[in-house]
């Protein structure tokens, strides 16, 4: 029997009365309309667990795409719902990639990021609105009754859950209520589609020269392929290595001597750059003060005393040595240089972003007051060779904020950031930030200043923040932090008594 | 309105089942009609032979052998295929009454025996498989349809059928069948 005789027989075979779920299914409404309502549902609520914030939308908006694809010829509010949908998408993905660099909180807060976020809202409320009208044109076709409540519903929701977010609403009462809303308007959509299986017999599917298989194949694997790009290649700060020519100025060779001579430990002093040393011109006293931190979980060791047990953490490996040190200025009232060095004494595992957050001597202590210039920052790594290498910090900002305490006490803070990234090659990489400090009231008997050091030691993160952008206390599965002070008391002979205690 | 509430109409005979049968199952019925009647004055014509023999025959119908929408559709097909028979002027003619159609004993031990072969066939096929079968060869569905309602490209489609007959055929017997 040859193919046509084959075709004719299955025609001339089949059952008089086609099974019920065929019967239900052969339709070509149910498929488009259903990724269009899940679609629409998954890009209209936010769960901020999981990563579902962002992998949900991401599912919505292909489903929306494949939903509104092949109705695009069937009227002008479904051609509109086509074009919205794609803009979306196009909004959107992009998003997705960027996430996984460190430059989407900056891309955020700038003028684009804001015309995205309005741009993507935007064309979520006009498809909204295009496919309430979308579906009252199909049922006018059709004949049938005209009733789409449930879309417009869904619009004047988003509208309200946007004006919610607009003025920050965080109130547990309105946003259940709204929860609450959201499921009766999906439940009603739902039903909608249902009721309008009989007017969706009337449309007709516009062909596709890509299948919708292959089109979620290449969105993913461009999803794929951007993350993974930027997870690699956009994981971490660009660095200008220079090597360091080794060449002072006459003045700054003698500054140095004068430090060395003062009690500025050897190693960090070489580290200065020349503007750094002249910042200490005319020193009078060095206050120094170095201790190694651990930047790794430990191993627990466990003592038994009688019938109780003593579980302490043991660290084998320090593997972050701070050197803090404070360089007194010449002049009538105090005024200080204050240097925080690090330097890794082992090989980092993993190069991601760092950050040194500094608590200077005038955070939280109203004494002291920043001093003249601002601050300064570097870090280096000598290659196999020894030869140095040094380059500016990726960024160095000075940060003010006001907080108030469960007291009702407001401070007005001020820290010192600075961003950079280790070196891939080389060893001994370190760094060091400066700022310099003065008395504000005479009575400044006291100093304290604290360098917070942040090291990324893992990719694990959904989307990619910066040591910079990590707020959580202690260490997470991503970050670990150290922290080393400078603690002294100025007697009044002029002198320092260094109050650090390192266990 | 509610599906119960147009089968109540038309089996209580009232007058206004008929408008109603029409106003909400006009659309299915076009969409069963429109492949196996190409021209668009037939295939009006064929809609309202269709909704003149669902008045009719409704009374065959019997929830137990199937849906509404199942009798509905094979109903509407058959009315369709008659009269694409009739314009291309040959072929024998299929009831109008379907599903009570009495056929003479030889025609249903036949009917049952190809019947039941070929029903077992489509039933052992994977569901996406299955409904691809029923839209080519029951709904006469062209490629180019059923490309654009499933999302595919009809080159997709057509490597799909060619698997499933090849799999119809062994299940009937090989080449042979």
């Amino acid at each position: 029997m040859n193919d046509r005789e084959f075709d004719a027989l299955l025609e001339s075979s089949a059952p008089e009365l086609p099974p019920d779920d065929v019967a239900r299914d052969v339709t070509p409404w149910r498929r488009a309309i259903g990724r269009i309502l899940v679609g629409s549902a998954l890009c209209a609520i936010t769960l901020n667990f999981f990563c579902l914030n962002y992998l949900l939308p991401t599912i919505g908006v292909i489903l929306q795409l494949l939903g509104f694809r092949p109705l695009r010829r069937e009227n002008r509010w479904f051609r509109a719902c086509r074009l919205l949908a794609v803009l979306r998408a196009a909004l959107f993905l992009p998003c997705i990639v960027l996430n996984a660099t460190i430059y989407s909180g900056a891309v955020y807060a700038s003028s684009v990021g804001t015309a995205l976020t309005y741009g993507t809202v935007a064309a979520q409320l006009l498809l909204f609105f295009c496919f309430w009208r979308a579906l009252r044109a199909v049922q006018q076709r059709a004949g049938t009754e005209v009733r789409a409540g449930s879309a417009a519903a869904l619009l004047l929701w988003y509208a309200a859950v946007l004006a919610l977010a607009y003025v920050r609403y965080s109130g547990l009462l309105l946003s259940l209520a709204m929860l609450g809303c959201y499921i009766l308007i999906l439940r009603s959509l739902f039903r909608l589609s249902r009721a309008m299986e009989e007017s969706g017999y009337a449309l007709t599917p516009a062909p596709v020269r890509l299948s919708d298989e292959a089109l979620v194949k290449v969105i993913a694997a461009l999803l794929a392929v951007g993350i993974a790009c930027g997870y690699l290649f956009f994981g971490s700060y660009r660095m200008d290595w220079q090597p360091e020519s080794g060449s002072l100025s006459a003045e700054a060779v003698e500054i140095r001597a004068q430090l060395l001579a003062l009690g500025y430990p050897e190693d960090a002093l070489n580290d200065l750059s020349e503007d750094d040393l002249l910042a200490c011109r005319g020193a009078t006293l060095v206050v120094a003060h170095e201790a190694d931190k651990p930047m790794n979980d430990g191993r627990e060791v466990r003592e038994e005393f009688g019938s109780s047990t003593h579980i302490s953490t043991v660290y084998d490996v320090r593997e972050l040595h701070f050197t803090d040190v404070a360089v007194r200025l010449p002049g009538e009232a105090e005024r200080w240089r204050v240097l925080h060095h690090f330097r890794w004494t082992e090989e980092v595992k993993f190069r991601g972003t760092e950050l040194v957050r500094l608590w200077p001597a005038y955070y939280e202590n109203d004494s002291w007051r920043p001093g003249g210039g601002v601050p300064t920052g570097r870090v280096l790594y000598d290659d196999a060779e020894g030869n140095t290498y040094a380059a500016s910090c990726a960024s160095l900002t000075v940060e003010r904020y006001t907080v108030t305490n469960w007291l009702g006490w407001t401070y007005h803070l001020e820290d010192i950031s600075a961003e950079f990234s280790l070196p891939s090659r080389g060893k001994n990489r370190r760094g060091y930030v400066a700022y310099s400090a003065e008395e504000a009231d005479g009575e400044a008997t006291y100093l304290i200043s604290r360098s917070n050091y942040t090291h990324q030691e893992s990719r694990l993160q959904y989307p990619v923040r910066t040591a910079k952008d990590y707020s959580g206390w202690g260490d997470g599965p991503v970050f670990r932090r150290a922290q080393s002070a400078l603690e002294f008391s100025i007697r009044d002979d002029g002198s320092a008594d260094l109050l650090n205690y390192e266990p | 309105m509610h599906e119960q509430e147009v089968l109540a109409l038309l089996r209580a005979g009232d007058e206004r089942g008929a408008e109603v049968l029409l106003r909400h199952y006009a659309p299915l019925m076009r969409y069963i009609i429109a492949p196996i009647v190409p021209d668009a004055q037939d295939r009006e014509e064929c809609l309202s032979d269709a909704a003149l023999r669902v008045w009719e025959k409704f009374g065959t119908y019997d929830p137990a052998r199937g849906s509404w929408t199942a009798w509905l559709t094979a109903l509407t097909r058959n009315t369709a295929l008659n009269r694409a028979r009739k314009r291309s002027g040959g072929g024998e003619e299929l009831s109008g009454d379907l599903p009570s159609a009495e056929p003479t004993p030889e025609e249903r031990l036949l009917q049952q025996e190809r019947r039941q072969a070929l029903e077992r066939a489509p039933t052992a096929l994977p569901q996406r498989d299955r409904l691809l079968f029923y839209r080519k060869y029951y709904y006469r569905q062209s490629t180019a349809q059923i490309a654009a309602e499933l999302g595919t490209t009809e080159r997709a489609v057509e490597g799909r059928l060619y698997r499933i007959k090849k799999a119809l055929r062994k299940a009937l017997g090989g080449d042979d069948a």
